[in-house]
């Protein structure tokens, strides 16, 4: 049975690039990782750092150099803070860390807990550490949602992630499961990708805690969109899965979980998609983590006059600035495109594809505010208007008034 | 580097493509309206097309200061051919003119919650008949062919093809005698839109096949015209044959295809729509039964425009997310 959620669209362009196997990629000039306001320096500025030497730390979280270079302290570009390390070609240098000696029965909740604090994992999916989802899960958690749909319709590391890594997807979960005291784990992708299905099945084979879960191609597919399909749940607008008792990573928290306990490293890579008209070689690459934009676009084959990075989705995406940031999970090129706005002609497209329900075009009657208290900002409205009418831009300028 | 905002894509979709669907829809309306009465007809839509998009594009660049391509309003065409729709093939050329003047008043006067207050075509054709009657509703029978180019018609050539159209019949109480078939292929005499039934209902599947219309807002229109005319049909037929007649009418075909799915003049939500419908449907029929007229169904449908946006409101759909605290 293929599940569904109210609303969304389906961009016609479906992926071009499930069919590319991931890269690994090594080489960059400097990683940029964000630091948020609590952040504090754990290692000397202009100081040579090895892949995995502790630089700072975001709170309680650590943070390690994704490369071996010099720790250059916190910059800011753009306005954002970043821990910035520069490559010295001192290439492959890397800290020992030792793995996890204990089995997963020997495990308890909170050991895990400290060792995903310990190698600073971050969820992918909503770019908390997972510590504190694991901190909030523990107790009140009772199914984990591994979510491998994609961001956007271009995007496919996670259909490559789960064909490539399904091992370690699943022995994610299954410390996932042990970690948060959830009784079943949930293996969510788009219908269409039956190699991902077939690879997770091939080890997830216990069917009283594994269940696999077939999705409708259509986006955004966020916490609301998924807690909907799965569970027909209803969020409210600013309540969270985890909220309603269920645990949603990304594939990508799961395999750096697995990878951690088995080998000891921290969480040092990322995983993305590069994709787009902007860019001559469109890739699925494994990267260290806070590469610079400049180096992706390198490898890629350069990016096209013009154009510029967005993440993660075409219809609600942000520009992203400087580096690849933690929730980031495909760089899409786009081009900026003048729309200009004519009158709403009531056609009723934004209705049908608003996931909450909602009638959009009604801020033209200055009921933005209320929308604005509804409105999970997924950006299918202002896709679809015939008429380009900025709606979303409308119900958060509202919303202010 | 110029970075702009999300959306970064957009679907294909536009205004044009929305017009194009209706100009599609429309095309048969049109052929059969050309068989039956002339090539005048392309006349008369061509000059309520040309003047409606004529009138409509100063309003839109100096009154409302659109910018670009939004200037110009392909829909402002289509309503005006839809406006040539509800006249007879005979109104002399200047009429055209005024209703296209009436289309673009309309179609920009929005004052309830930024909505449509009235439909552009029908409340050009309402006023044309509060204005001009008799020239209005001077039917000619089918195959009379008059010169396209001609501005009007000379008045013994027009009195000698005058005929009354069946909703001019059904208007006094009397049925329609040259029957339903008749009246279903539109061989019939009427206004040059609303006699092609069968070409009606060709725009109507293509409209929904095409998401411009909406099926069952135009079942719930014509359902409660057929139940009532079943249950209240007049002395001098059999009930069924009153229904067809009723049914058949293109004045009531030509309202229910393409006034009810106007979609900026109906409500946006499925349920109000078909409460639109349904209350239309029910009130036109019994104006026509007993108050008499034929023009009730464009004051209907215009009295429904206006509380349009309170049903829009009374039954938009509960949001799926709870209202932020």
């Amino acid at each position: 049975m293929i599940l569904e959620f109210p609303g969304g669209a389906r961009p016609s362009d479906r992926t071009r690039l499930g069919k590319k196997e991931i890269e690994y990629i090594n080489n960059c000039t400097a990683t940029c990782i964000k630091a948020e306001p609590d952040r504090e320096l754990a290692c000397e500025i202009n100081r040579q750092v090895k892949r995995g030497t502790l630089i700072g730390r975001n709170g309680e979280t650590p943070v390690y150099s994704p490369i071996a270079g010099i720790f250059r302290g916190v910059m800011t570009l753009e306005g954002i803070e970043f821990f910035v390390v520069t490559a010295d070609g001192s290439e492959g240098e890397e800290v020992i860390f030792s793995p996890e000696s204990r089995s997963l029965n020997e495990l308890s909740p909170e050991d895990i807990k400290e060792s995903a604090k310990k190698f600073g994992i971050i969820d992918t999916r909503s770019g908390i550490p997972l510590w504190k989802l694991l901190e909030k899960a523990c107790g009140s958690c009772n199914r984990v949602v591994i979510d491998g749909t994609e961001t956007d319709s271009l995007s496919a590391i996670n259909y490559r992630l789960s064909i490539e890594q399904a091992k370690a997807i699943v022995g994610g979960a299954k410390i996932l499961l042990k970690a948060s005291g959830a009784i079943k784990c949930v293996y969510a992708a788009e219908y269409y990708r039956s190699a991902a299905f077939n690879a997770i099945a091939e080890y997830a084979t216990d069917e009283k805690i594994f269940a696999l879960a077939q999705l409708d191609e259509k986006y955004p597919y966020g916490d609301f969109a998924l807690m909907y399909a799965l569970y027909v749940k209803k969020l409210n607008k600013n309540q969270t899965a985890l909220d309603e008792g269920v645990l949603i990573v990304s594939p990508e928290t799961a395999i750096a979980l697995y990878n951690s306990m088995i080998s000891g490293m921290p969480q040092l890579d990322r995983y993305i998609t590069v994709c787009g008209d902007g860019i001559k070689n469109g890739a699925n690459l494994c990267v260290p983590r806070g590469i610079t934009l400049r180096d992706i676009a390198n490898t890629c084959g350069g990016l096209e006059e013009g154009y510029f990075f967005a993440e993660d989705s075409l219809f609600s995406g942000q520009p992203v600035y400087g580096a690849v940031y933690d929730t980031t999970h495909s760089l899409i090129t786009v081009d900026p495109i003048e729309r200009i706005p004519t009158d709403c002609i009531a056609c009723g497209e934004c209705a049908e594809v608003c996931p909450v329900k909602l009638l959009p075009s009604e801020v033209l009657a200055g009921d933005g505010r209320r929308l604005f208290g509804h409105c999970i900002g997924c950006g299918a409205c202002e896709y679809i208007c015939p008429s380009n009418i900025p709606l979303l831009k409308l119900i958060n300028k509202e919303a202010k008034k | 580097m110029k970075i702009t905002r999300a959306p970064f894509v957009h679907t294909d979709k536009t205004v044009f493509s929305h017009a194009a669907e209706w100009l599609v829809a429309i095309v048969p309306v049109i052929i059969w309206a050309v068989f039956m009465f002339g090539a005048r007809v392309i006349t008369i839509c061509a000059v309520t097309a040309l003047f409606s998009i004529g009138f409509d594009y100063p309003v839109r660049r100096f009154i409302l200061k659109r910018v670009g391509i939004s200037r110009f309003d392909p829909m402002t065409g289509i309503y005006g051919v839809l406006t040539a729709f509800m006249m007879p093939v005979s109104v002399p050329l200047w009429i055209p003119i005024v209703g296209a003047l009436f289309v673009v008043v309309a179609k920009n006067i929005r004052v309830i919650r930024a909505k449509r207050l009235f439909n552009p075509f029908v409340f050009s054709a309402s006023m044309l008949h509060l204005c001009f009657s008799p020239i209005m509703t001077a039917f000619t029978r089918p195959f009379a062919y008059f010169n396209a180019f001609s501005f009007s018609i000379d008045d013994k050539l027009m009195e000698s093809y005058r005929v009354i159209s069946p909703l001019q019949y059904m208007a006094d109480g009397s049925v329609y005698e040259d029957g339903v078939f008749a009246q279903l292929y539109g061989f019939a005499s009427g206004n040059i839109g609303e006699i092609a039934v069968t070409a009606m209902i060709i725009s109507v599947i293509w409209l929904c096949a095409r998401k411009q219309g909406d099926f069952k807002s135009v079942v719930a229109f014509l359902l409660p015209i057929l139940l009532l005319s079943l249950a209240l049909p007049t002395d001098d037929a059999e009930s069924e044959y009153y229904a067809y007649s009723i049914l058949l009418s293109g004045g009531i075909c030509f309202l229910s295809v393409f006034a009810m799915n106007e979609r900026q003049t109906v409500p946006l939500t499925q349920s109000g729509r078909i409460i639109f419908g349904a209350v239309g449907g029910t009130a036109t029929f019994l104006l026509h039964r007993y108050v008499g007229g034929f023009e009730w169904g464009y004051a209907v449908i215009l009295v429904l425009n206006v509380i349009s946006p309170f049903l829009e409101m009374a039954t938009r759909p509960k949001a799926l997310s709870a209202k932020e605290s």
